[in-house]
């Protein structure tokens, strides 16, 4: 009914899910002789990536980790910052 | 507005595109511009693998709501290469105006708002339909009923005899008789369509599940990307999309004071948390169903009360369903309801609330207020308001 009624949801939060849609159709068309049937999830480095594009358009400054506090995470300082199992 | 005329409904011989007006195209265009400006992730993209073109002449057909913000994902394809053909994912969710902007810059399009079921399938046919009777290479699904439509029409090819079991609805009969039509003048239209399709990428909770189903069965035909449990997607369009579009509809529809009513959220995903949260910063007062210990646990430590659909019954001023499931209101919950009690769905499909049993109940009177609102009135003088006929 929201699209029905009015006009969906806001250009700035569909802009997230198209940036996937969009990655997920270069990433298929790439490794096309590749992948075998079944079903995928984005690397957790691009799904990041989209976050971090929507970044500036709002203001937000990110802080970035120290080298030390990497390690101390066991993450690299350009991501991915959480495991597979995270769930945010 | 364009008339139910479907003789060609599986011409392969394609047509260049079907919307409601073409003359609202700069209407469309100037609002295409504005949204540009707030889909910086997605522009980004489109800048960065623009030069390359690295879907260069590679067929994509897209069964997504065709809204503003679909024509810039759309003109991104296009960007990168793409040969794209779309239609709309949903029979009103199609902004005319958008539509007629895409069809104007040259994309073959079908889509418009307030398709009859018939014309909803045959558009997503139309899609999926390139010249020279080739299919899509790449699929963009919301909701799953292309990938629906190729693999129902490759297991008729095979033998399957779905199409002649009775329907469970009009759609599902709609579906059928397209099937049917194809079959018998082109016999293998569906097996060449899969012979080139390379992917599909899924953005709803409800087509990846009918995906992991389909593979379970073993009957998945292509890989698929999951899009909608990336977090960017499900933890915010799920979310935050909701929160702001759920009452943006119901505002526009009835015109309804929010604040004191009484909301009643079936499920609480990240749509139903959307949702609540969505009417509580209204002002309304907000109570949750679930059938999931975990998100109940959710739902009543956020601060909403946590009851079964029927002890709302007589209290709720609003209904809103986001389950992915099926029957969560029914025509007796609906006759038990509070007098001008407003039901609508948010979740991927119209069985949620059940509209077909509604229509067909003796004695109750509908009324049109507007396009998707109308009132049904019961026997006990009652009456309640659907908003999109149930309808996402």
């Amino acid at each position: 009914m929201n699209l029905g009624c009015a006009t969906g949801h806001p250009s700035f939060v569909m802009s997230n899910s198209f940036a996937n849609q969009t990655l997920a159709q270069l990433d298929l068309w790439k490794n096309k002789d590749t992948y075998k049937v079944g079903i995928y999830i984005l690397p957790k480095k691009l799904d990041e990536e989209v976050a971090r594009l929507h970044l500036e358009k709002i203001g937000v400054k990110l802080t970035t980790l120290s080298k030390k506090q990497a390690d101390y995470l066991g993450v690299s300082v350009e991501g991915p910052y959480k495991a597979e199992h995270y769930r945010y | 507005m364009p008339t139910a005329t479907l003789e060609s409904s599986t011409n392969t011989q394609s047509l260049d595109y079907k919307v409601a007006d073409i003359s609202l195209a700069d209407f469309g265009r100037k609002e295409i511009d504005i949204a540009e400006q707030e889909m910086p992730g997605l522009m980004a993209i489109r800048n960065k693998y623009a030069a390359g073109k690295p879907l260069a002449g590679v067929r994509v057909t897209g069964s997504l709501h065709m809204t503003i913000q679909t024509a810039v994902l759309i003109e991104t394809m296009v960007a990168l290469g793409a040969d794209v053909r779309w239609a709309s994912c949903n029979i009103f969710s199609t902004q005319d105006h958008a539509a007629a902007a895409i069809a104007a810059a040259g994309v073959p399009v079908f889509a418009w708002k307030g398709e009859t079921l018939e014309e909803y399938w045959w558009c997503t046919n139309q899609a999926l339909s390139f010249p020279g009777g080739k299919g899509p290479q790449l699929v963009i699904d919301d909701g799953g009923d292309v990938t629906l439509l190729i693999h129902k029409g490759v297991e008729l090819e095979k033998g399957d005899k779905w199409v002649d079991s009775p329907s469970g609805s009009h759609e599902e009969e709609v579906i059928k008789n397209l099937l049917k039509q194809v079959y018998k003048e082109t016999p293998t239209r569906w097996e060449n369509v899969a012979k080139e399709w390379r992917g599909v990428s899924e953005e709803t909770t409800t087509g990846v599940h009918r995906l992991y189903q389909m593979l379970e069965k073993g009957q998945l035909l292509v890989p698929a990307i999951n899009v909608n449990d990336s977090v960017t997607k499900s933890k915010f369009d799920n979310l935050y999309g909701c929160r702001e579009s759920l009452v943006d509809g119901i505002k526009r529809a009835t015109d309804v004071m929010v604040a004191g009513k009484v909301a009643v959220v079936c499920g609480y995903g990240d749509v139903g948390k959307g949702s609540a949260a969505s009417l509580r910063g209204l002002g309304a007062r907000v109570m949750v169903t679930e059938i999931d210990p975990i998100n109940a646990l959710q739902a009543a430590m956020e601060g909403y009360q946590v009851t079964t659909l029927e002890e709302t019954l007589g209290i709720g001023d609003i209904y809103v369903t986001c389950t992915g499931n099926v029957d969560i209101i029914t025509v007796e919950h609906m006759k038990l309801m509070k007098d001008q009690a407003i039901v609508c769905n948010i979740g991927h499909f119209d069985n949620e609330i059940q509209m077909e049993p509604l229509n067909a109940l003796q004695g109750v009177k509908k009324l049109n207020i507007k396009p998707q609102v109308d009132k049904y009135t019961f026997e006990s003088g009652n009456s309640i308001f659907i908003l999109a006929e149930g309808r996402w």
